[in-house]
């Protein structure tokens, strides 16, 4: 059996654009296989029509790793055509293997992996980037797989390799530079802020502006003014796979997530340390009504920090409710530690949200076994679908709890809200959401419900009753559909 | 910096993990720790401030210092530099031969300074916990047993510390940190060897390395050496030497060194005599950051082979874990007192192994082997085995 060195997998890791001598290889190789196509096949893996940013280098390197185990098994070779794809050679029959059943199904069970790998990373889209052609029947499907690949090649398009192979993580440097924007920029230009509203029932004609009222006020980083100011001509090395957004939204590119919570993590302790410090603080929500909530990102190990509860009780007595908000992740890291800092923002009335929950997490955990007073639910178009796979999901959370437990995140169009209100849910967070509520203070009506992408104007709220957020004890109200529907002046 | 460069893994014993306040907390927290799981353990403390000031010189120190590091090779033993000088050692089950071996060379210190040296019993105590832990508690000055607090968030990082800790960890012997564990299959009342568990404890390398520094305030940090530690694990148990004739292993990693090229090239190296015969342990946290990417290496991993190894799911994680979801082979959670009366066989599922650790007393055992726990681990089935 041809034993595929170790070498030859670290070596050929995708990092160093191929010479042209080896660009060449592949279609030798290609052209070799077709005049002798008895028992063999080509199976290529077309990363090149992924989207952008969504097969990392890490990804890549595994999937090159399966097919070169492959390649091994089935006496073929793996190559990457134009630099972005996959592509592998060899008999459909693995000759090595025993039993005779082994031999054949082998293919079979590569196909599936190589499905299932493409399917965590790319969902949906995954199907249309694996090709297999028998090179006896389906030789001409191969040859037009081949000459796309080398046009393409000939315009020079290659998926961009952002990174070597086990390079180091952020430096150490850019770090400092990262923190000392943190501790030092004006807060006004570092802060991301977002309003999530409570929308009340009402009658059927009654306008969205008087049933729309502030749930809370979530301030976080924002990740292009925090990350970029500091990054300038930095290396980022290997991006890590993504961790779940915070309060904050990722930032573009390769950034190494974890740096992102420290870097939130440290922000929010600018800010609480502001509002324990009082006077000469002006917290972004306090303008004028100051029963609007104001949440943060912690995580359990803050919570139970002395400059919580300094900020804590500086809050009480300015009456500005807080709000904390942590992720899954973060709650289960130690789940002592999180009962003890459930304990601790219960003791001091602070309400406890849990973010960024979506399909792929509910899979996987119940947070309503944690007992948090929100559960907040990111939208995913995928939703409005009620036989997908997420919709399944998502149906099995909101048969545990309260639909006023629930906040729908990400709100940003008619159909999230639509799908919203028809599961009962009234408390909403978006940039949709946000802009109808400033404009509803600003006393404008509507037009289009969808198509507002208004910023959010730095308003100072009128001081409308805001409905307190704890939504314990409170029996949900079932809406019939439609009837927050956002009036209309114009054609939808 | 000069300490970093001139620590060695032997010297690791000899300073405390931290400043002193912090060594106290954690004496706490490990007293409370005790208390709440009714482990036994041994503390011996030692009552510096009441040495008259001519014994307080810093010979005086050393000497108290290497006396109490004999105690090192205890089971389980861990030594705290306390404020006012005082010392603690903590330690589980038998060290008689080696107190007493401490005790003489603290006497043989205060017998060579002269008549003004206090009698050594007025100097040290020796408390069995959990009963005394009380007493301990209030001759270590602290008030009753609540949670520790820990440090504020978002600490400043030198970035020069940071380097050089991490220049440290590419070049110190993690070797000598490892350490191995067996875990057993029960099969009809006797143990048989399952596999050995190879862990290396991020604290003690970082007590070692970084001494200072509070890991714990710090997950962004603790994460990413504990990454690099993925990668010299990996490296180390690529060596072919290493592994020769090596039983089954387990190996603790984050999700993101399953599809890093240190694992690639661990994979490479494997014997065929260990393919299938390796478990890999995740934590619950590292699942849930990212479950697509935690499927994408699941999916991979077990392609080739290996087990996959739920950490810490003890009860309260299994209430919000859906353990079958994750598709690991097997879950592992910790024994204490009060797990019998919390563990509910009907909530789990039928998929997953079980593997009960920290098994350290009959009673406990007894418990495992009824309700049919396959895999066990702790001295009290190591004992039972031979």
């Amino acid at each position: 059996m041809s034993q595929a060195a170790p070498s030859r997998w670290i070596s050929q890791d995708a990092a160093v654009p191929c010479p042209n001598g080896a660009e060449q290889s592949w279609r030798d190789a290609a052209a070799r296989a077709l005049r002798a196509p008895a028992g063999r096949i080509a199976v290529a893996v077309t990363l090149s029509e992924a989207a952008p940013g969504a097969v990392r280098p890490h990804h890549r390197r595994i999937l090159r790793a399966v097919l070169e185990e492959a390649a091994a098994r089935h006496d073929g070779q793996v190559f990457a055509p134009g630099g972005a794809d996959l592509l592998l050679i060899c008999s459909e029959v693995a000759p090595a293997l025993e039993p005779d059943a082994d031999r054949r199904c082998a293919l079979e069970r590569l196909g599936e992996l190589l499905g299932r790998l493409l399917g965590s990373i790319l969902g949906l889209a995954a199907p249309s980037l694996l090709r297999l052609w028998r090179l006896e029947t389906a030789a001409a499907g191969f040859e037009a797989y081949i000459a796309a690949a080398g046009s393409a090649e000939a315009q020079g398009r290659r998926d961009p390799e952002p990174a070597l192979p086990g390079a180091p993580l952020a430096s150490a440097e850019w770090l400092a530079r990262c923190a000392r924007t943190i501790d030092q920029a004006p807060l006004a230009e570092l802060l991301a802020q977002q309003r999530a509203v409570l929308i009340t029932p009402g009658p059927r004609d009654a306008p969205l502006e008087t049933r729309i009222h502030p749930l809370y006020h979530e301030v976080g980083l924002n990740h292009e003014v925090g990350l970029t100011a500091a990054a300038t001509g930095a290396s980022l090395a290997e991006p890590m796979p993504s961790a779940a957004p915070t309060t904050a939204r990722h930032a573009p590119g390769s950034a190494d997530p974890l740096l992102v919570t420290y870097l939130v993590a440290r922000l929010t302790n600018r800010l609480l340390d502001g509002i324990a410090a009082g006077a000469g603080f002006d917290p972004p929500a306090a303008a004028g009504g100051g029963a609007v909530p104001l949440h943060l990102a912690l995580n359990p190990r803050a919570i139970l920090s002395e400059t919580f509860t300094r900020a804590a009780s500086a809050a009480v007595s300015r009456r500005q409710p807080l709000g904390v908000e942590m992720t899954l992740a973060e709650a289960c890291a130690d789940l002592d530690l999180f009962a003890a800092a459930r304990d601790r923002l219960a003791a001091a009335g602070v309400s406890l949200v849990l973010g960024g929950l979506d399909a792929a997490k509910l899979a996987l955990a119940d947070p309503v076994a944690l007992a948090p007073t929100l559960i907040k639910l990111d939208w995913s178009p995928a939703l409005a679908d009620p036989a997908s796979v997420e919709s399944t999901v998502i149906g099995r959370l909101l048969a545990r709890t309260e639909s006023d437990h629930l906040v729908l995140n990400r709100a940003d169009g008619e159909a999230a809200l639509r799908w919203g209100q028809t599961h009962g849910i009234r408390r909403f967070q978006g940039r949709f959401p946000d802009a109808v509520l400033q404009a509803a203070r600003l006393g404008l009506s509507i037009p289009n419900a969808a198509a507002s992408t208004a910023p959010a104007a730095a308003v100072r709220p009128a001081p409308l009753a805001a409905e307190p957020s704890r939504g314990s004890g409170r029996a949900s109200e079932h809406l019939p559909p439609g009837a927050c529907e956002p009036r209309r002046a114009g054609p939808s | 910096m000069s300490r970093l460069a001139e620590t060695t893994p032997a010297a690791s014993w000899d300073q405390s993990p931290c400043t002193p306040q912090r060594a106290l907390e954690d004496l706490r927290a490990l007293i409370a720790q005790t208390v709440r799981a009714g482990i036994p353990r041994s503390v011996l403390l030692f009552h510096s401030e009441r040495l008259p000031p001519q014994l307080c010189r810093p010979h005086h120190r050393r000497l108290i210092r290497s006396a109490f590091a004999g105690l090192s090779a205890a089971e389980r033993a861990r030594l705290f530099h306390l404020p006012s000088g005082r010392f603690a050692a903590v330690w589980r089950g038998d060290a008689d031969e080696l107190l007493c071996t401490t005790l003489g060379l603290l006497q043989h210190m205060l017998a060579d300074s002269g008549a003004a040296a206090p009698p050594l019993l007025s100097l040290v105590a020796l408390h069995e916990l959990p009963g005394d832990a009380e007493a301990l508690l209030a001759a270590l000055g602290a008030p009753a047993i609540g949670f520790v607090p820990p440090p504020a968030p978002g600490t400043p990082l030198d970035p020069a510390l940071l380097a050089a800790v991490e220049r440290s960890l590419l070049r110190a012997d993690v070797a000598c940190f490892v350490r191995r564990r067996p875990v057993f299959r029960q099969r009809r009342g006797s143990f048989q060897l399952a596999w050995e568990r190879r862990s290396l404890r991020l604290r003690d390398i970082a007590a070692a390395i970084c001494p200072e520094h509070d890991l714990r305030a710090d997950p962004w940090l603790f994460r990413r050496l504990s990454l690099m530690l993925d990668r010299r694990m990996l490296a180390l148990l690529s060596d072919t030497a290493e592994l020769r004739g090596a039983a089954p292993f387990a190996l603790d990693l984050n999700v993101a060194s399953l599809v890093s090229p240190a694992f690639l090239r661990f994979d490479a190296a494997l014997p065929m005599t260990l393919r299938g015969e390796i478990t890999l342990g995740l934590l619950a946290a590292d699942l849930l950051a990212d479950p697509a990417e935690f499927a994408f290496a699941r999916d991979f991993v077990q392609s080739r082979g290996y087990r996959l190894l739920l950490r810490h799911a003890n009860p309260s994680l299994l209430r919000v874990i859906d353990l079958a979801a994750t598709r690991v082979d097997v879950a592992e959670f910790r024994w204490r007192p009060d797990l019998p009366a919390r563990f509910d066989a009907a909530v789990l599922p039928p998929g997953p192994a079980l593997l009960l650790t920290g098994i350290d007393s009959g009673p406990a055992r007894d418990w495992a082997l009824e309700h049919g726990i396959p895999l066990l681990e702790g001295p009290a089935v190591r004992a039972a085995s031979t």
